[in-house]
């Protein structure tokens, strides 16, 4: 009994402010240092330096960047909606702050501790596209329209195998809760299951679609779209639409070490939070790595892995993860990869090869 | 029938591949000395290969040429005399100079005859288009092509009309920029003293 006895709606609401708090301030520091390390991996690829310039090893280059964002001129188009055009960056960078609360950063570390954490991740980080679209259509550009038109598409085609595949983390772990999530692979990792691999697979490469990276970064196509959805955006605006897909990339990263790599789990010698953090680097490593090495997708080639591939592996995943966890041993887990491996045989063989070419009618003619 | 995603992976492992030989690459360049003879383009064949410019340099081609210069015979570091100065105020160099930037003053005696030096010598730096003409024409061998390409200033309405004072370069430094055509000249100098030399014997 402490000397100031507090309401009960304060005892769990000050815990969850306080943790928020940390949140914001925290992101747009990590959001700053992803940028770093990204171009830093990037360049490393490309056989150059990246920033070395600002500070030593280019660590103040964040910072730098930040002031020439926030002193540029904000410029909002003659026809614009402007109220649109105002709030898009807000209500896009807002989402991704909202996927870090409910993701645990080591035991019971997690600002709100929802039942329906998996869930609430996968809702808010869909509201993103709403977002992306006000800003095209706030900004009244063709460029910028296309751009969202085209995330639209890719946002409800990437759902569903990304959704699917996630489903079958809850069904084996028997729990929506991502602290549950994480103590039910305290006997091993997802990740080292068939259904698991395949599941981890399916999320990271449809995560990526979902965030807008590098390969599926067709909203923002810069060969094609000028900028995409953001090419009446300057300065601190243009930024907070960077902010919002550099959280994302991290939160992604961070919600496939909680399903698939065990979260804060590991060997005793770290604390659990420096092994959330690895892993999560990791994962986000993997991802500046695909974007430093794949080309773009074309739109066609895009909805149609979605569609064709990802779609029936995630279903047929689904199934092996049922026959994985009811056939214990070595059948159910030759069984669910057996399931995987033919699938994406079938339909990439099926659906994904070239067609042969027909001659067009004139073809000889001339 | 071909196995999709087989590509991709190997893809991620070329550029893998790249980004860990840009480090191993880069610890081994850093402890180990640098080859003699052409240092940089000899490290360049593997990992990074940024030149970072103001610190380190690519060697500087010998017929590279910016800005003419005056010669005079001396060491480094010497000042330039009338006694040393190879320049005799001819007016070649200012005659075929394709954009006019060379203004010669010839030098006068003490009695106000004009003599074969150059009294002042100016090059107009913002006018030069580099062709090296001049240094092709000259019959002394006083103006040559420099190397020095760093040349930016904030006032250029008068620093960039160098006078005789800037422009005149030693021979020794010369003959350290340009080893080749230093060495053909002076070859060609012995065999032209030779040949004057042979001449004067046979004809008594």
């Amino acid at each position: 009994m402490g000397i100031v006895t507090w309401p009960a709606w304060l005892e769990t609401l000050l815990p969850m402010v306080v943790k928020i708090t940390i949140i914001l301030a925290l992101a747009p520091v990590g959001m700053m240092y992803l940028t770093w390390f990204e171009r830093k991996v990037v360049a490393r690829i490309q056989d150059r330096f990246g920033p070395n310039r600002v500070g030593p090893y280019g660590l103040l280059q964040p910072l730098a960047d930040g002031i020439k964002m926030v002193t540029k001129e904000d410029l909002i188009p003659d026809g614009a909606d402007r109220l649109c055009h105002f709030l898009a960056p807000i209500l896009i960078v807002v989402p991704a702050l909202y996927l870090f609360t409910v993701l645990p950063f080591g035991e019971g570390i997690v600002a709100v501790p929802l039942v329906t954490g998996l869930l609430f991740f996968v809702a808010i980080g869909s509201t993103e596209a709403l977002a992306l679209f006000m800003a095209a259509w706030g900004s009244r550009n063709k460029f910028a329209l296309l751009g969202a038109l085209r995330n639209a598409a890719q946002v409800i085609a990437y759902e569903v195998p990304v959704v699917l595949a996630l489903a079958a983390v809850p069904m084996i772990a028997g729990s929506l809760n991502l602290n549950e999530i994480v103590r039910a692979q305290s006997g091993g990792w997802f990740v080292a299951t068939p259904w698991g691999f395949t599941a981890a697979l399916l999320v990271t490469l449809g995560g990526l679609a979902e965030v807008n990276r590098t390969p599926f970064d067709l909203a923002e196509a810069e060969s094609e779209l000028v900028g995409g959805f953001h090419t009446e955006y300057s300065g601190m605006k243009f930024a907070l639409f960077y902010m919002a897909e550099f959280l994302s990339t991290l939160a992604l990263g961070a919600l496939v070490a909680v399903l698939f790599l065990g979260g804060w789990l590991g060997p005793k010698f770290l604390p659990g939070p420096v092994w959330m953090g690895l892993k999560t680097m990791a994962l986000v490593f993997v991802m500046v790595w695909i974007r430093g090495t794949w080309p773009r997708f074309r739109i066609d080639q895009l909805m149609g892995l979605a569609w064709k591939v990802m779609v029936p592996l995630a279903l047929a995943n689904l199934l092996g993860a049922a026959l994985w966890s009811f056939c214990p041993g070595a059948a159910g887990w030759l069984a669910s990869a057996a399931l995987s491996v033919a699938v994406f045989l079938v339909t990439t063989q099926l659906w994904l090869a070239p067609k042969p070419k027909t001659p067009t009618h004139w073809a000889g003619k001339y | 029938m071909r196995l999709y995603g087989l590509e991709l992976l190997r893809g991620l492992t070329i550029t893998l591949g790249h980004f860990i030989a840009s480090y191993t690459v880069g610890i081994r360049r850093r402890f180990s000395r640098a080859p003699a003879g052409d240092p940089i383009a000899a490290q360049r064949r593997e990992g990074i290969f940024t030149v970072q410019y103001p610190e380190e340099q690519k060697p500087i081609p010998e017929r590279f040429r910016v800005l003419p210069v005056l010669i005079f015979d001396g060491k480094e570091g010497e000042r330039w005399s009338e006694n040393t100065e190879r320049c005799t105020a001819c007016g070649i160099c200012a005659k075929v100079c394709p954009p006019q930037c060379i203004w010669i003053e010839q030098a006068k005696s003490a009695e106000g005859k004009p003599v074969p030096k150059a009294g002042n010598f100016y090059i107009d730096a913002d006018v030069c288009m580099n062709c090296g003409l001049c240094a092709e024409f000259c019959p002394f061998d006083a103006i040559k092509m420099d190397h020095n390409f760093e040349l930016s200033v904030t006032e250029r309405t008068n620093t960039n009309l160098f006078d005789i004072n800037r422009l005149h370069v030693s021979t020794e430094y010369y003959a350290r920029t340009h080893p080749v055509a230093w060495g053909e000249e002076q070859a060609r100098k012995e065999a032209e003293a030779q040949r004057r030399a042979a001449a004067k014997k046979a004809t008594p």
